[in-house]
């Protein structure tokens, strides 16, 4: 296992005006599980492809344990890779696939196949490993090409939005394989994905990507508890955002002035954001902050129902709460738990 | 559905089939007719035109000319064809020059074979060079090459290039994914573009027909000059036995690769 | 990005060289074709424009179209383009109407029959060519199979002369080509729905008007792309008319082996050469581009 550092990595494709990958930095410790995570496009699979070296920065190096590995082979990294379509070799069995790495590498034939069983026994194969990749289910040929890519013993081990193709509950199952076969293992891993949910389950650190630029890192519980920007904010499933001024000690916002929470770090301008889902609603006024508004709608979404308010200055807000009975036309008084409400600068 | 209607899809379809199978079933009756006359019906059944065929050294010698022929032009064929589609598939170029490329590959599929044949033998003995086996196999080989690149090429546009590259972080040198990875992914394909190559190497009439010369001859073209002066069954016969060796290869591609892809545009 | 007024950190090996690229392996390929294909038949163009001298096939001599004049200022001559013309053009049309007749009973065939349809469909063409023109003679010849079963039945006094008429031409040649017609329809037929042709029939529509106003629009590609290449191929196929039609057949290809093996004029044949290539693109492209302006229509 190993710790890769990026510095500065910047790409820039033929033919395109701006960089895939701008000036990113970041450094990936020793066993930890590290995601990048973005909307399509942002850079993510091109990011991942310069540190496996599939393909070369046009700036910036890249360090594995203080190596510099930036014009390094990717025959010579020493890396494992899970292909977003997994990329398993057709005319080869189970075995074979699993094996080609070991066999890249000059192992003699007895420690190769020892080798084999026991990554296939890891994923849960070992019983397969005669057939050939067309004959597994989607979960299973996941599981040969994380075999494949674990084998090795990589010193590092990327994973490129793997499973984006396979339906949500068998997503989910492999989303705790995964977890447990990295933690197991200590592994060292980068992982891509723009699914949210699964970066939040799988990571020890999340770096949030936006245009080929690197918008927040952190754990999951800073990037989802606290948004640094808009940005990170929405890709967080946060909405309601409102217009809020900051001063040492409050923030106030539609007519209301709150204490500062405690992540923020601009003065003067900034934004503030209500997660749908800690919003409550009542008819008569609540304690603690609160904000009136006009009903407009209630739409029911079975164990929630979604209202959305027409605030005095003309801003909706839509809270996600269980029915509470009130109807479009009233008017209604809404509140939130300490943690649905954030704040950063604007 | 009316009652009509289907009636005459029944009768229609089966004519269209009778016509599609009257002539290759005729050939087959008649090769085990017992006369020394195609006759319908046969007059009796016997394998002696087999017999005859086979002893007639004019078509052994031509089948075996034949066959070398079209085994060494597709063992030239194929690697000239393989390294083509890769060039046009990987090579990096203006879109029109690929284009250009892929047509002049495929451009003796378009070129009439008679006209193939003439221009070699012009060209050929202009150039003092009038050895028949050199100019059947140089003309055999331009038959090949299309089917081969063809073949190759749909495999490698369809080829997940990922592959490659997992078997590069994997560890392995470009000559080992070649060899390891590409080579083998693609090898049906190939496989099944030489197949159909050889065939019609070994099919062919009109490239050839200018080619021979008095002491060579191919399969097909000494059939054609032994129908001109004699009708009896030895040709049905043999003939039945290119069908049957014909069907065999056909059902092997289709087994490998699927016969539509080829005869498709 | 203000990458510049920063030093760039430190890169520890020089990138490695470039590999030559993948183009150059179309090399190989590319200098057979020129010299074993382009430059012959570019060679035996260029001689079509030197004085006839039967025997003489090197380069010497005046350039001149007097050939081409010749060509077509005899109708012994220019009668096999027309000829050549008309039966490929009829040949084309029966293997269009058969053809996609063909298509229809392989697209609406169960999946149980479809194996069974398409090997029969594709049969003329797993049978050496030889074999299915003996076949041919075999049926249509004077006491053939077909002269025998009519005589039998009374219906004709004598034998009918087909063998060596451009009707055996004709038939050999439809037989041939069917499948590929059929098969570039078949190509287009699976693009389409199967519920398009339903849904027209619960609007009221006859199973003619589903075909003429829905199957066969869709169709046009395929339809187009077959005609092309049962035209091409028909006006440049040799053995069929060699053997079907008779050493006079009156076809350009066989008039083309008499010039070359027969008379040996061959700065006339090389006339006839040309003039086949030139005829062969000239359909492909004109035909092409119809159908292109066909389905700009619907097919973005
Ligand atoms: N090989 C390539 N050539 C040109 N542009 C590319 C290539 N690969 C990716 N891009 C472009 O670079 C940007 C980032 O792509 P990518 O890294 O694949 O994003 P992500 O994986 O986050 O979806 C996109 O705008 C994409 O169109
Ligand atoms: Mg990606």
């Amino acid at each position: 296992m190993a710790q890769v550092t990026l510095s500065r990595i910047t790409k820039r494709y033929p033919g395109s005006d701006t960089p895939a990958v701008d000036d990113v930095s970041m450094t990936i410790p020793k066993g930890s599980f590290t995601t990048l995570l973005g909307p399509s496009g942002c850079g993510k699979s091109s990011t991942l492809r310069i540190v496996a070296g599939l393909s070369k920065p046009d700036f910036g190096t890249l360090q594995m344990d203080g190596r510099d590995i930036t014009h390094l082979s990717a025959a010579k990294r020493n890396i494992g890779m899970v292909f977003q379509s997994l990329a398993l070799f057709p005319h080869m069995t189970v075995a074979q696939n699993v094996a080609f790495g070991l066999e890249m590498r000059g192992m003699g034939r007895s420690e190769r196949e020892a080798k084999v069983a026991r990554a296939l026994d890891i994923v849960e194969l070992g019983h397969l490993a005669a057939r050939h990749p067309h004959q597994l289910s989607g979960g299973q040929q996941q599981r040969v090409a994380l075999a494949r890519a674990l084998v090795v013993e990589p010193s590092i081990l990327i994973l490129d939005e793997p499973f984006s193709a396979l339906d949500r509950k068998l997503r989910e199952t492999m989303q705790i394989e995964l977890y447990r076969i990295t933690r197991e293992l200590g592994i060292t891993a980068m992982f891509v994905t723009h699914d949210q949910e699964e970066a939040l389950t799988l990571s020890d650190s999340i770096v949030v990507m936006n245009q080929g630029r690197i918008e927040q890192q952190g754990t999951p519980r800073e990037i989802y508890g606290a948004p640094r920007t808009r940005f990170t904010a929405e890709f967080m499933g946060l909405s309601n955002f409102l217009p809020a001024r900051c001063s040492s000690g409050a923030l106030s916002f539609e007519g209301l002035t709150t204490a500062r929470p405690e992540t923020l770090e601009a003065e003067g301008d900034c934004t503030v954001a209500l997660r749908p889902e800690g919003l409550s609603l009542s008819s008569t006024r609540p304690e603690g902050a609160a904000l009136k508004g006009h009903l407009a709608e209630a739409i029911y979404q079975g164990a929630s129902t979604a209202y959305t308010l027409d605030l005095p200055s003309g801003r909706r807000i839509t809270a996600r709460t269980p029915d509470c009975g009130l109807q479009p036309g009233q008017e209604a008084w809404v509140s939130w738990t300490p943690g649905a409400l954030h704040a950063f600068a604007a | 559905m009316s009652p009509y209607f289907t009636l005459f899809r029944r009768a229609g379809t089966a004519a269209l089939f009778a016509f599609l199978l009257a002539p290759l079933v005729a050939v087959i009756i008649v090769s085990v007719n017992a006369g020394a006359t195609p006759k319908f019906p046969p007059e009796g059944f016997s394998l002696r035109w087999y017999g005859a065929a086979l002893a007639n050294p004019a078509f052994t010698g031509s089948a075996l000319t034949s066959l070398v022929l079209a085994a060494l032009a597709t063992a030239i064929g194929t690697p000239l064809g393989v390294a083509a589609a890769f060039g046009i598939a990987r090579g990096k170029m203006p879109s029109g020059l690929r284009g250009l490329l892929e047509a002049t590959f495929l451009s003796p599929l378009i070129v009439p074979g008679i006209v193939i044949g003439v221009a070699l033998l012009v060209t050929l003995s202009t150039a003092g060079l009038r050895d028949a086996w050199l100019r059947l196999t140089l003309g055999h080989v331009l038959l090949v090459v299309p089917y081969v690149i063809r073949t190759s090429l749909a495999a490698l546009q369809s080829f997940d290039p990922s592959l490659e590259e997992a078997a590069h972080t994997l560890g392995a040198s470009r000559a080992k994914i070649l060899t390891r990875v590409t080579l083998p992914v693609l090898k049906p394909a190939i496989f099944a573009g030489a197949a159909f190559g050889f065939i019609i190497s070994f099919d062919d009439a009109a490239v050839s027909i200018f080619l021979i010369d008095s002491s060579t001859s191919t399969l097909p073209l000494a059939i054609m000059s032994y129908m001109q002066y004699n009708f009896d069954p030895s040709i049905a016969a043999i003939s039945s036995m290119l069908i049957a060796i014909t069907l065999a290869g056909a059902l092997f591609i289709e087994r490998v690769f699927g016969l539509k892809k080829f005869l498709g545009n | 990005m203000a990458l510049t007024d920063t030093a760039p950190p430190p890169q520890a090996q020089p990138a490695p060289r470039k590999p030559l690229s993948p183009a150059w392996l179309t090399l190989p390929g590319l200098c057979f074709l020129v010299f074993v294909l382009l430059l012959p038949v570019g060679w035996l163009m260029a001689l079509s424009l030197k004085p006839s001298m039967p025997g003489a096939f090197t380069m010497e001599g005046d350039w001149t179209i007097a050939n081409y004049l010749r060509f077509f200022s005899q109708p012994f001559y220019y009668s096999t383009l027309i000829k050549t013309l008309w039966v490929s053009a009829l040949t084309t049309g029966i293997t269009a109407v058969l053809g996609y007749a063909l298509a229809l009973i392989i697209w609406t065939a169960s999946p149980a029959k479809r194996g069974w349809v398409v090997l029969i469909v594709l049969s003329p063409l797993l049978v050496s060519i030889v074999a299915r023109t003996y076949g041919w003679m075999i049926m249509l010849g004077d006491r053939g199979i077909l002269n025998q079963a009519l005589l039998g039945l009374g219906l004709i006094e004598e034998p009918i002369q087909i063998m060596y008429t451009a009707g055996a031409v004709i038939i050999g040649l439809v037989h041939v080509f069917v499948p590929f017609m059929a098969l570039c329809v078949l190509t287009s037929l699976e693009k389409i729905d199967p519920k398009v042709p339903e849904a027209a029939m619960t609007f009221g529509a006859s199973r003619w008007a589903v075909l003429r106003r829905i199957l066969l629009p869709l169709t046009v590609p395929g339809l187009a792309s077959g005609l092309t290449i049962v035209f091409s191929l028909s006006i440049s196929s040799y053995v069929t008319p060699a053997l079907m039609g008779g050493p006079r057949s009156g076809m350009l290809t066989t008039f083309i082996y008499q010039q070359f093996a027969v008379t040996l004029d061959w700065r006339f044949g090389a006339v006839l050469v040309t003039l086949l290539l030139a005829l062969t693109l000239l359909v492909l492209t004109s035909i092409l581009a119809l159908a292109a302006r066909m389905t700009a229509k619907w097919s973005k």
